[in-house]
């Protein structure tokens, strides 16, 4: 299946998992490219939400990144909404780290 | 499965919610599609006594949910287009929101929000039943955007009470559901339960609606349905999308998670495939406010 990864976090040698997906379903790189920083560029500047690249762990530091430069408000509300909740502690910070990757894409689109 | 609701429940029930009754023909409809043998044509004719009813069916399979791109411009042409079932889900959806058109009686949920939520809970039910390959993948999305209902019937139709359970929510922050069973001593999923009984609404809508909260305890057989909706509702609000009356998420089961064989990147996937098609949605909002 690939991790998705916004396309600001794309690196050189990064290999696509699946085709990119761009809003519009259109399919503009082949499977199995490596990528190359010309290419990172012409993604980029296709205004995609989401490039499918290869590997798990690509997945969980991306979800790093993302949680690291996401805004305070954002953190807070994440905090917070878990109260409720009773999984492990290393569940629910996984869960965390996927609600501030959408809330700060969600954000970015209001 | 229904949920086997007390009589002292039901009594509160009959105290707390002013049923609203569905107009004449979507009533007739709605039992016409209850029967095994009823034609579609049938079903056509009757709809077509109530031209607000398929102004509204068909401005929403002229969304761009269905996809479609020619205008559908009648009913039968609906009909041949769509196939029955996917026609059913629609006149069901146009059904239900029929009785909150309007929103003259709104006593100042954020009815908005609501269906901002409630529309992602129904793209994300979605990509879900799509993700695992369910036969009726459009119905998951009704499913999804109904899944509340009983919130919003409350709002309308129990407002002496709700305009208790708001205000306590917001002061002692906490999740709806808990005001609403601190003031009135039940929640929404049951107000969805009966009403959606009494309308004549087909298991497995019931299903979702009364037992979203408590996928564990279920054993019915709509247990995949009810368990894509009860996740589609945790990750709704795990992302932020919209309102469902409160800033927490749901408490669910892991084993829900498990049982629908959902990791943590599948869901990555399924949100992310929802939300895509959250813009083409959007339309569902304008068809809800009438």
């Amino acid at each position: 299946m690939g991790s998705r990864i916004a396309p600001r976090w794309l690196e050189e040698g990064m290999r696509l998992a699946a085709d990119v997906v761009t809003d519009d379903g259109a399919v503009m790189f082949p499977k199995g490219k490596e990528l190359a920083r010309e290419d990172i560029e012409n993604i980029r500047a296709m205004d995609v939400s989401w490039v499918v690249v290869e590997g798990d762990d690509i997945f969980f530091n991306v979800l790093k990144k993302e949680a690291e430069i996401a805004s305070d408000e954002i953190k807070r509300a994440i905090e917070k909404a878990f109260k409720y909740c009773s999984f492990s502690p290393k569940e629910t910070e996984q869960f965390k780290l996927l609600g501030i990757k959408y809330r700060s894409f969600l954000a970015t689109k209001s | 499965m229904a949920r086997t609701i007390p009589v002292h429940i039901k009594q509160k029930f009959e105290q707390v919610v002013n049923v609203p009754t569905l107009p004449k023909v979507l009533s007739k409809v709605i039992s016409m599609l209850g029967e095994p043998r009823v034609s579609a044509r049938e079903v056509a004719k009757v709809i077509s006594q109530d031209q607000a009813l398929v102004s509204r069916i068909l401005r929403i399979v002229n969304s761009a949910f269905y996809g479609f791109p020619r205008q559908i411009k009648t009913i039968d042409h609906a009909l041949v287009i769509l196939g029955f079932n996917r026609l059913k889900a629609a006149i069901f959806t146009a059904s239900v929101l029929e009785v909150f058109k309007n929103g003259q009686n709104n006593i100042g949920f954020d009815v908005n929000g609501f269906w901002e939520h409630s529309i992602g809970v129904g793209v994300i039910s979605k990509a879900l039943a799509k993700h695992l390959r369910l036969p009726n993948v459009e119905e998951h999305f009704i499913f999804g955007l109904l899944h509340d209902v009983g919130k919003l019937i409350l709002d309308y139709y129990g407002k002496e009470f709700y305009e208790k359970v708001l205000p306590l929510q917001k002061e002692k922050d906490i999740p709806l559901r808990e005001a609403e069973l601190e003031i009135i001593g039940f929640d929404h999923s049951i107000v969805g339960s009966i009403v959606f009984e009494k309308w004549n609404l087909p298991y497995d809508m019931i299903d979702v609606v009364t037992w979203h909260h408590d996928v564990i305890n279920y054993n019915g057989k709509f247990l995949q349905s009810v368990g894509i909706v009860a996740v589609a509702d945790f990750l709704t609000r795990l992302i932020g999308l919209g309102f469902g009356g409160d800033n927490f998420i749901p408490p669910l089961h892991k084993n829900v998670f498990s049982m629908l064989n959902l990791d943590l990147m599948t869901m990555d996937y399924i949100i992310s495939e929802g939300i895509s098609q959250l813009d083409s949605m959007r339309d569902f909002l304008d068809i809800i406010r009438g």
